[in-house]
């Protein structure tokens, strides 16, 4: 039923594409967009769960003219899992965009809009699907131009195209590997069929680093990160939502496919590069995250942290391979995939928030929000919850995979204990530790700044009934049903277990019996507990907070303004800044990032006027792109001389040529 | 067991590092069960809510609550398996420390003060410097001791045998420096004044009042025991063959405790902020020495 039910929702897309064609009324053609969409991810998910739950891998063969190609569709455990995050998130985040662009409805088309966004769900889907590699980099592209034309949704505005053209040079730039890494594995292949890539592991680690780099690119490592946080904020927040929730964990599939198809014995190198890289990102990443004031470019820059996690997983889980600790790299790999499906649903939680609040006030910069509780009371609370998932702390689902990787990293040392085991646990906990904190300082500053304490700035003023329309039915459901999926993932991880870990055995190749025994044991030893104190940890928090409500009853409770040590007179401007929150960790990083200040005082004795102003740039955009892309301008501008625009230059151009040629080829032989 | 004992106790040790501190400088000090009283006194009271704020800075001190009342569950008294043992455990008990600093940090923002943002910011500074620590610490007994869980690692740290006995004592100094951080005591901060502007963790719960203020209060109270008996859990080596002797030399040792915190807070003076962050890098590169001891 797996694959009819792919090919059903397929087929969905391909009537409501066909539809939008004929449909001229622009509400009509929203409603058929969204009906579109859900009623596909319904068939993605019903797909999904059949594999999932018969655990059978299911299959469809045709065979295709075009060289090397053939159709061929699978689903197995590890892309049925990959299937079931995007119909979640796909499904959720257009529900979401039709309470979002509802106002835009009336006055645009949304046509366009919705026959990307087809495309980029049954991209992502045939992407998870493919078992050819013609087909895989063909879906793969579409993917990447689909996505590339939402980001430009709001192409009137320069900073939009701005981050387009960033977006589609980077995509590009990671297609490139993939084309270079197909090629090399199906070099003295007929038909590319995933069957059939096998290598040697021990001679695939030029393979493994192209293949690092092209998924690479797209999951958001470090150095080869730098599009997200520019695509993420200029597109709308459905499709940041889907793009970081489900698009970037493309990569992290593709990557996870090809160590699959190694054979023998995996290279310690694989491992440490994966988890070194992973630990780099998530640092970096988190770092960037606490210096940015825009919204959403902190919600990316924190997928980055997030990718960083999840590589640090594989990372471990190739290390354990390649040093025979079975144990060990089956919870490395499983954590890996839990926090891909946890903070895809976290992460478009989030980005669907900042919709809302996006849609409210009309800004993105948290510096001038506050207080957006008191107007959007239910998106402030999920937003708080996503908030706390995201940070990595019980009882949400986000502290699953770290929670798994820290018991990874144990296991490898314990069982290992070798020189190199202890120096990339030590790597792994030390990282984890700035980026658990991090997020935490992040997430408090985020979601504090923006929902707590009162209005900045009166830009970012709004209307009631504005509020009130926003906090209506489409823009709610889907926030509560993904608020909903994190904290039930978060207590019953363990119900998600099996077929997590199904996935990971189901791909990985050379496994034992016993090993994935002893793997399952560990994961219902840590992930039952962690059950329970999931649930006391809730069930004490409601009964104190009953208690107190009890207790407060036949008490005077008063208001009053916040006390502010005596000052009669003080304004929202006075409330700390997101800046100054988080200055004193970016101060102790000032060698490392780019962040600079400026502060400038005028008047002698008596404080006048005072400006002062922070910004973080990108580390790598500032050491490593901006002067490689500058050199490229300078070389190309010196050589641009050579072209003169005179036909008679040109003529000596081509003599000169003949000469040379002549020279190197007679020259040898008169 | 634990869980019974932090409950009764833990007011009781924050009274015995007010006495000690008295008795330094030749006062007489307040009552020792004076926190008890001032749990009690607060109980009674009415609460004065900010009208800036919502239902999260309600909520808050709830939720820190809960969070170190679950994190007592998993502490084992040293020797002992505690109520939920797991492999790991020691990050799920990080973490919800973190939840409840998570709270108490979002209930500061609520306010709009500036004062209470200022102590958030630095709340979240020093836990940034002292989570690598921890974990770090952390990794170096679990791998020396050959345990997964609290329950393997207290249970008998001083049996991790002669050379490497070294590193055991890097880590208590480690452990320490994050215990005085964590808790705000000094050398990082003080936990008598409320308005300074050095402050970090009683500034953020100014707005505070009535019921509420006895939950953080008491929240306090408990996150210091937690660390401490951490500490203790490691630092001690005597583990008596019988159950109500270990109880005794657990809390002999936590009352051993109380004397060193009150003997410091005597004779130092708060460093300068700036220094706060030398302290803590200072306690990572200790739990990092210890692990090459390990190793090695």
């Amino acid at each position: 039923m797996g694959i009819p039910l792919l090919i059903g929702s397929w087929g969905v897309l391909g009537i409501g594409s066909v539809l939008l064609c004929f449909i001229r009324n622009r509400k009509v053609t929203h409603i058929v967009g969204t009906v579109t969409v859900v009623v596909s991810s319904l068939a993605i998910l019903g797909a999904a769960l059949w594999v999932l739950i018969g655990g059978k891998a299911e299959e469809l063969y045709l065979s295709w003219s075009v060289p090397f190609g053939s159709f061929y569709l699978r689903i197995d455990l590890l892309s049925a899992l990959f299937l079931l995050l995007l119909g979640i998130v796909g499904g959720v985040s257009a529900l979401y965009s039709y309470g979002y662009f509802y106002p835009e409805s009336t006055h645009r088309s949304l046509s366009a809009y919705w026959f990307f966004y087809f495309c980029l769900f049954g991209g992502i889907s045939l992407v998870f699907t493919a078992w050819n590699g013609v087909l895989f980099l063909l879906a793969w592209e579409g993917m990447s131009l689909a996505s590339f034309f939402l980001v430009l949704h709001e192409n009137n505005k320069e900073e939009v195209r701005k981050a387009g053209w960033v977006y589609i040079i980077a995509t590009h730039g990671g297609t490139a590997f993939l084309l270079i890494l197909f090629a090399l594995l199906g070099s003295d292949l007929e038909v590319w069929d995933f069957h059939a890539f096998q290598y040697p592991a021990a001679m695939g680690t030029v393979l493994f680093i192209v293949a690092f780099i092209g998924f690479g690119t797209k999951a958001g490592f470090v150095p080869l990160h730098v599009w997200l946080p520019e695509a993420h904020p200029a597109a709308p927040s459905p499709v940041s939502a889907l793009m970081s929730g489900v698009m970037i964990k493309t990569g992290i599939y593709g990557l996870v496919r090809v160590v699959s198809w190694a054979e023998g014995k995996i290279p310690l190198s694989w491992g440490i590069i994966c988890v070194s890289v992973g630990a780099l990102t998530g640092v970096v990443g988190i770092l960037h995250a606490l210096g940015k004031k825009d919204m959403k470019e902190i919600l990316a820059y924190s997928s980055i942290e997030n990718i960083g996690i999840i590589g640090m997983g594989l990372g471990i889980g190739l290390y354990g391979m390649s040093r025979s600790l079975g144990i060990g790299a089956l919870l490395g790999f499983t954590a890996a995939l839990f926090h891909v499906i946890n903070h895809g649903l976290l992460k478009s939680s989030l980005f669907l928030g900042a919709g809302t609040v996006l849609h409210t006030v009309h800004t993105r910069n948290i510096e001038e929000l506050g207080g957006l509780w008191k107007k959007l009371p239910s998106t402030g609370a999920l937003f708080g919850l996503s908030s706390l998932g995201i940070a990595g702390l019980p009882p949400l689902n986000g502290f699953v995979g770290e929670f798994l990787l820290v018991v990874a990293v144990l296991t490898i040392c314990l069982q290992g204990n070798t020189f190199l085991d202890i120096s990339l646990a030590i790597l792994v906990l030390l990282s984890l530790g700035l980026i658990g904190a991090g997020s935490v300082a992040c997430f408090t500053r985020l979601f504090g700044i923006s929902f707590l304490g009162e209005l900045r700035n009166r830009k970012g003023e709004y209307s009631a009934e504005r509020a009130h329309g926003v906090e209506g039915g489409t823009f709610r459901i889907p926030l509560y049903i993904l608020g909903g999926l994190n904290l039930l993932l978060g207590i019953g991880s363990i119900g998600l277990a099996p077929f997590v870990f199904g996935g990971v055995v189901s791909t990985l190749p050379g496994i034992s019996y016993d090993t994935s025994l002893g793997t399952i044991k560990i994961l219902r030893q840590t992930l039952f507990p962690l059950a329970i104190v999931g649930s006391i940890f809730l069930l004490l928090t409601f009964f104190l907070f009953m208690l107190r409500t009890w207790i407060l009853k036949r008490r005077p409770i008063e208001t009053s303004p916040t006390w502010d040590c005596g000052y009669i007179l003080p304004s929202p401007r006075m409330q700390y800044s997101a800046s100054s929150f988080s200055r004193p960790i970016l101060r102790l990083f000032h060698r490392l990032l780019p962040f600079s200040e400026s502060f400038r005082w005028e008047g002698n004795l008596f404080p006048e006027t005072a400006t002062y102003a922070s910004t973080l740039c990108d580390l790598f955009v500032r050491t490593v792109y901006e002067p490689l892309f500058k050199g490229l301008a300078r070389f190309a501008t010196r050589i641009y001389g050579l072209q003169e625009g005179r036909n008679q230059v040109y003529i000596l151009y081509i003599a000169l040529t003949l000469i040379i040629l002549m020279v190197l080829f007679l020259g040898g032989n008169p | 067991m634990s869980l019974i004992l932090a409950l009764l106790l833990s007011p009781l040790f924050l009274g015995m590092i007010v006495k000690i501190k008295a008795f330094f400088a030749g006062r007489k000090g307040q009552p020792l069960l004076q926190f008890y009283y001032d749990l009690v006194k607060l109980l009674q009271k009415g609460v004065v809510y900010s009208s800036s704020t919502t239902v999260v800075f309600r909520l808050s001190p709830w939720i820190a609550l809960a969070a170190a009342v679950t994190a007592l569950c998993i502490l084992p008294l040293p020797g002992y398996s505690s109520w939920i043992s797991f492999p790991g455990d020691f990050f799920v008990l990080f973490a919800l420390l973190a939840v409840l600093r998570f709270s108490l940090v979002c209930a500061a923002l609520d306010t709009g003060s500036s004062f209470e943002g200022m102590g958030a910011s630095r709340e979240v500074l020093f836990s940034f410097l002292a989570e690598p620590a921890l974990l770090l610490s952390f990794l170096v007994l679990s791998f020396g001791l050959e345990g997964y869980s609290l329950h393997e690692i207290l249970s008998n740290p001083f049996s991790i045998g002669g050379g490497k006995l070294v590193a055991l004592y890097f880590i208590s100094v480690s452990l320490f420096i994050v215990l005085l951080a964590e808790n705000s005591r000094i050398p990082f901060d003080d936990p008598n004044t409320h308005l300074e502007l050095t402050m970090i963790h009683e500034v953020m719960v100014l707005d505070h009042s009535g019921p509420d203020l006895a939950g953080i209060l008491y929240t306090s109270a408990l996150k210091l025991w937690i660390l401490g008996s951490l500490w203790v859990g490691i630092s001690s080596p005597w583990r008596g063959g019988s159950f109500y002797l270990d109880v005794l030399v657990f809390l002999g040792s936590m009352i051993f405790l109380a004397v060193i915190i009150g003997i410091i807070e005597s004779i130092l003076a708060r460093v300068r902020l700036i220094r706060v962050s030398h302290a803590l890098s200072l306690a990572t590169v200790l739990a990092g020495v210890a692990l090459l001891w390990i190793i090695g």
